[in-house]
Formats: structure tokens, sequence, C-alpha cells
């Protein structure tokens, strides 16, 4: 066998986030790819003279989907604080912005489930709903993938991993993408129409 | 089937841009792991795009709409992903294989290495189809159009289009700047050869056949292309066991063996593709054998036939040769090719963890550095 020289200390790898960071790009073009059929649906049926798109009787409630979008804030703060205590090695405080992110993400899924229950669309009613329930539930899974992402940070930190704070990084990087994959959802299906 | 695909092809952009040696930047990376970067990154992105059109399509279905039109409709909103250049993302490894069997026949640094480099990165643009959900055929008669909408059309056909087809040109002209310095007969080498010219032979039948005015769309041609490009991988693939199925199973495939299989294999791509590029241009439809024509249609349906089956029997006969070489055959030792890339500085097979120590390299060819080469420079034995 060739005896090549030894190597100094190898430098971090940051496995986990860059691939947080791939797993958001693919995200991006799934959400995107589904947002553009919605959008071209949506202008081929506006086209046809008196057609509608979203029925003339379907509310959307607005109060509560503006409220997820703000909650998202918080949920950006809550997980950069938990960056914060994780360099300082603070576990207390890393548990608690954990908690935090992820009571706030329940309570975002609680808001969808009451904007389902308000609208009370029917998925077999139209194209519309059909677009309608594809895109928020995508974005349901999404979340749901986000609270795990949550739990397992926290288990592992507050495990006793204290020296892996690459995974609090990638976890705030990976409710940063959510944060902004629900801003789309909100913009084009919430306040579009 | 797509999120676990997307998920290996993450994870194999994860590993190459992480898990590098210390000192391998990535200039230093080998031709086909730079290659396999590539596609695992144009993968990641195009793939997700087909799996939320299949959301759509799947809750479109089961809830008993038609938005997407049925049955008849679906390939339509996911044809995209099937057809090319969407597909040119499955064999830009061909290109970092025939690159690196190339530098490892001619036991010389690749000259030119950058320009490989660029060639497969320019050969993984078809993504952007993937992601778009285009094919950007050039419109029949565009030399009639205004300069503006002539310039709408032909930049999305060009980049989607030709961009590959550049990509592959460059892939050969580094191939060729390689081959200079005299290769011994490598089994992987040929294989990897002929793979990209049949590669090549398939982008550039989708060049033409994207040209509105050729009046191929709905041809056979269509096909011939597609299969080319399939086929060409097909040859990657046997080409990347025999070179690396030694390191993995510490056993190496006879050349002489290998060898004629390359070429039954090229021959059944090249006849189960180029008749339906002459089918095409006679206006025979895709997926009928009898048509309006005058020529010997059956001539080339037949040969057509017989290259499909000539490359089965090549497939089969290929992994016939694998299982009993791996089994059975001539031990591999460390290096049996003389290689100039990490893996071969390791035992056939390799050991659980690989290295003991994570070695430091200082080129793109770090067992060269070790290796006398052969005109003398550098090196020590």
């Amino acid at each position: 066998m060739h005896a090549l020289p030894a190597a100094p200390a190898p430098a971090p790898r940051r496995q986990l986030f860059v691939g947080t960071a791939v797993a958001c790009a693919a995200i991006a073009t799934l959400y995107g790819g589904m947002v553009a059929l919605f959008l071209r649906f949506r202008q081929s049926t506006l086209a046809v003279p008196e057609s509608e798109w979203k029925p003339a009787d379907v509310i959307v409630p607005e109060v509560a989907t503006n409220n997820m979008l703000i909650a998202f804030l918080a949920v950006f703060v809550f997980a950069q604080w938990a960056v914060y205590a994780a360099r300082r090695d603070n576990r207390s405080h890393v548990g608690l912005s954990l908690g935090l992110v992820g009571l706030i993400a329940i309570a975002i899924v609680n808001g969808q489930a009451f904007v389902y229950r308000q609208m009370d669309l029917g998925v077999r009613d139209g194209t519309y709903q059909t677009f309608f329930y594809a895109l928020t539930g995508t974005f349901l899974v999404l979340m749901i993938a986000g609270l795990v992402f949550t739990f397992v940070t926290a288990f592992r930190f507050l495990g006793g991993r204290t020296r892996d704070r690459e995974i609090v990084s990638a976890h705030a990087m990976f409710w940063y993408f959510i944060g902004a994959v629900y801003s789309i959802l909100w913009f084009v299906v919430y306040v579009t129409k | 089937m797509l999120i676990g695909l997307t998920a290996a092809a993450g994870s194999v952009a994860v590993s190459v841009l992480t898990t590098r040696a210390p000192g391998m930047n990535m200039r230093r990376v080998p031709l086909f792991s730079w290659s396999a970067l590539v596609q695992a990154l144009g993968l990641v992105v195009a793939l997700p795009v087909l799996a939320g059109t299949t959301v759509l399509l799947w809750v479109d279905h089961t809830y008993s709409r038609a938005t997407f039109g049925g049955n008849l409709g679906v390939g339509q909103w996911i044809g995209f992903a099937f057809t090319q250049p969407a597909t040119f993302l499955y064999a830009v490894p061909v290109a970092g294989l025939v690159l690196d069997a190339a530098a490892t026949a001619t036991r010389r640094r690749p000259a030119m290495r950058g320009l490989g480099l660029i060639g497969i990165g320019l050969m993984s643009t078809g993504f952007i189809a993937g992601v778009a959900q285009v094919d950007a055929p050039l419109p029949r008669n565009i030399v009639d159009e205004n300069f503006g909408d002539a310039v709408k059309d032909i930049l999305p056909w060009a980049v989607l289009n030709l961009l590959p087809l550049l990509g592959g040109v460059v892939v050969l002209g580094a191939l060729g700047a390689i081959l200079r310095n005299r290769p011994r007969v490598f089994a992987p080498m040929v294989f990897g050869v002929f793979a990209l010219l049949m590669l090549l032979a398939g982008v550039a039948g989708n060049v033409v056949d994207q040209i509105g005015d050729a009046q191929l769309g709905g041809t056979v041609f269509e096909e011939g292309a597609w299969v080319y490009v399939c086929y060409a991988t097909v040859l990657a693939v046997m080409g990347g066991v025999v070179y690396w199925g030694p390191k993995l199973w510490g056993r190496t495939i006879d050349a002489k063996k290998a060898i004629p299989l390359a070429l039954l294999g090229m021959l059944g791509t090249v006849l189960a593709s180029l008749p339906y590029y002459v089918a095409g241009f006679a206006k025979q439809p895709g997926g009928v054998t009898q048509f309006d024509y005058d020529g010997p249609q059956d001539l080339w349906n037949a040969l057509v036939g017989a290259g499909h089956a000539l490359v089965a029997l090549t497939v089969l006969a290929f992994v016939g040769l694998a299982i009993t070489s791996f089994r059975s055959g001539p031990l591999a030792g460390d290096d049996p090719f003389d290689g100039q890339t990490l893996e071969w500085a390791t035992t056939s097979p390799a050991p659980a963890e690989n290295f003991v120590e994570v070695h430091a390299i200082a080129s793109a060819e770090p067992l060269l550095d070790l290796k006398p080469s052969r005109d003398g420079a550098g090196g020590t034995a």
C-alpha cells in the first residue's frame, strides 16, 4: 500500500448543515413547481370571461392566515435563540427555546386546521379546491417534518451531546426555510387567491 | 420512489461536498466524483418538481377530478421528466467515467482537466428542463419571425438543447487531450469511449429533433435519440463495474472477455437507434411500425428490434461474466490498474473504515505524486 503523509486534524464536516441546505433546495423546487401549476391554472381559468377560480362564497379567514405568518417570526426568533444558547453551552435556554419553537409550530398547524374548518371546502368540489388542499397539505407535511427535526434536536442536545451545535444551526435554517415556504403559500393562496 | 431517489442524490451531493480528504479542493475532486456531484445536485432540484406534480395529479385523480385530463392526460404533465433534455441528467456520469478511465489508461496526469470539469457541468444543464417542466422546441418557420420573437424562441431551445451538446463536445475535447498520451487498451476506457460517443449521438439527435422545421415531432426519431442516451448509460454502468468492481470485490474481470462485450454493446446501441433516425426522416410515427412509406420500413424496424435484443444479450452476458469473475476471478491487488486517485491507495476490497488515517493530498492525482511518471517528471517510487 502507498504511504501518503498523515494529515492535520480535519476541519468539521458540517454534513448535517450542508445536507439540510440540500434538502431545502429540494423543497424549494417541490413547492415552486406546485405553486407554478396553481398560478398557471388560475391564469387560464380567469382568462375565460365570467369564470371564477375561487368560488365567490368561499371566504378565506385572513386573520388566522395572517397570524400564522406572524407566528413564524416568533419561530425564527426562538430558533435563532437556540443557536445563540447552544454556542454558549446554555442547556436550559436551548431546551426552552426549542420547546417554544415546537409549541408555536403546533399552533401554526392548529391554525391551518382552523382555516380548513372555516373555509369548509370539499376536495372534490373543483379545481381550486384540489389545488388548495394539495398546496396546504404539502405545507402541513413540511411542518410535521420541522416538528420532528425540533424534537430530534432537543433530544440530542438535551441528552448530553452539547458539543454538537451544528444540528441546532441546521434546525434554525430549516425553520427559516419553512417560513419562506409559508410566505409564498400565504401570498399566492390566501392573498392573491 | 421519488423521495428515495432525491434522498440518495442529496446524500451523494453532501458526501462530495463535505467528506473530501484534506487538501482536496473542488478542482482536485476526481472527475467521476465531480460528475456525480453535478448529477446529484441536478436531481435534487429536478426530481422534487416531478414529485410536486405527482402529488397534484394524485389528489386530482383520487378525488375524481379531471383537471389534469384524467389517465390520458398524465403524460402531458409529467412527461417532461422522462423525455429529453431532462433525461440527460442521468447520463452525466458517463463523462466522468470516461475521463477518469482514460487518464488511468495513459498513466499520466490528464491534460486540460479543467476542460473536463466545465464540459461535465455544461452537460447537466438539461436539469433546467426538469425544473421548468418544458422541453423548448424551436418552432417552425422561425426565420419568418421578427428578431425579438426569434430570440425568445431560440434562447430557451439553445440553453436546454445546445448547451448539453456543447458540454459533450467539450468533454470529447478533454478526452482527446488525454488520449494524446498513448493510452494502453483498457477495458473501462473502451466502455467509456463507446458510451460517450453514443451519448453524443443521442444529444445531437435531440437537438435536431427539437427543430420544428425538421418536422420530426411525433416520429420515431425522438425514440432513437432517447435509446442512444439510455444505452450509453448502460454501457457506462458496465464500464464502471469493470473499473471499480475489483476495488469492491477484490477480483478483476478479464479484459479480453470484457472488451468484446463493449463492442457488442455499442453495435447493439447503434442498431437500436440509428435506423430510427432514418425512419424518423421518413416520417414513421412513434408507436407504429406500418405507415405510408414506399421504402424498406420493415428493415428499419427489424434492425431496431435486433439492436435491442443484442443489447439485452450483452447485458446478460456481462452480468454472468461479472458474477463469475468477482466470485472466482484473478485477485485484484490494491492497485490493479495503476490508478491515480485515492481509492487505489487502500486494499481491495477496502476495509470497513477505508483509511486508518485521513491522508492529505497535494494534487488531483495523489497516487501519481508517489509513483514515477512515464516521462520521469516528479514523483518517487
